[in-house]
């Protein structure tokens, strides 16, 4: 939340951090990525990316945490 | 927290949507908590039916039920994990302002992942095509074609790439 985003700010002016930046792709793909044959693997790869970015830039130490679902 | 994106496409009374997909909007984070959500469709029965079930036999199967079934009215634990928080976390667009998001969507990899490890012949199949619920009707998606991700961390890559979490490129992960 703290790093800066790396969009361009005229064409993502809601982007201000790199988290937006994750949010912003999301907004960007929704119609094709949702209820289609990449819903999977795009999620897969987006968490994955979004789990990089924590550790590789923010110097998180752990891992993406799972919110059990049962 | 502070969300900056969105709303595109609010679920919870009382939000409004912004003008542009990318304006700025900086607003208090909001959650919707639904008992009713969770108790109805985040279930262990839903659970085994999507990774031992019926629902199982298949990607195609597996996928449909994971993402809900809504002309049924069953949500699905994709869906209903969505809209079990609520608010912000409700918007199919800018969903991801919630952090919780992206716990949510680590769940629903691991219940794949399961599902592949229990289905080894068929873990790298794909089904669906490249329109949402294939409105408009168009042609399935391939394993070739790519995934954009907008991140230096993350190049475009062919979907065949994306399925095995330890294929190494780039996945290199298990779910403990």
């Amino acid at each position: 939340m703290a790093l800066p985003s790396k969009l361009d700010p005229t064409v993502v002016p809601g982007a201000k951090s790199r988290y937006d930046d994750f949010v912003a792709q999301h907004i960007n793909q929704t119609l094709t990525i949702h209820g289609t044959g990449s819903f999977l693997s795009w999620h897969r790869y987006f968490v994955w990316s979004y789990e990089t970015a924590l550790r590789e830039e923010c110097g998180y130490t752990g891992y993406q945490p799972v919110s059990h679902l049962h | 927290m502070v969300a900056n994106l969105g709303p595109i496409s609010p679920t919870m009374a009382g939000q409004t949507k912004v003008n542009s997909s990318f304006a700025h909007n900086p607003r208090c984070l909001k959650r919707d908590l639904s008992a009713y959500t969770a108790s109805s469709w985040l279930t262990t029965t839903n659970l085994v039916n999507l990774t031992l079930g019926n629902a199982a036999s298949t990607i195609e199967t597996f996928q449909n039920e994971l993402q809900g079934r809504f002309p049924q009215g069953f949500l699905g634990l994709h869906a209903a994990g969505h809209f079990s928080i609520g608010g912000d976390a409700g918007d199919l667009f800018s969903s991801p302002v919630d952090p919780v998001f992206f716990l949510h969507h680590a769940m629903l990899d691991r219940v794949w992942w399961i599902w592949q490890a229990l289905h080894l012949s068929q873990a790298e199949t794909i089904a669906g095509t490249i329109t949402l619920f294939n409105n408009p009707p168009s042609r399935n998606t391939t394993l070739e074609d790519t995934i954009y991700m907008g991140q230096s961390n993350a190049p475009v890559r062919p979907i065949s790439e994306l399925l095995n979490s330890l294929g190494d490129s780039p996945f290199c992960y298990i779910y403990l």
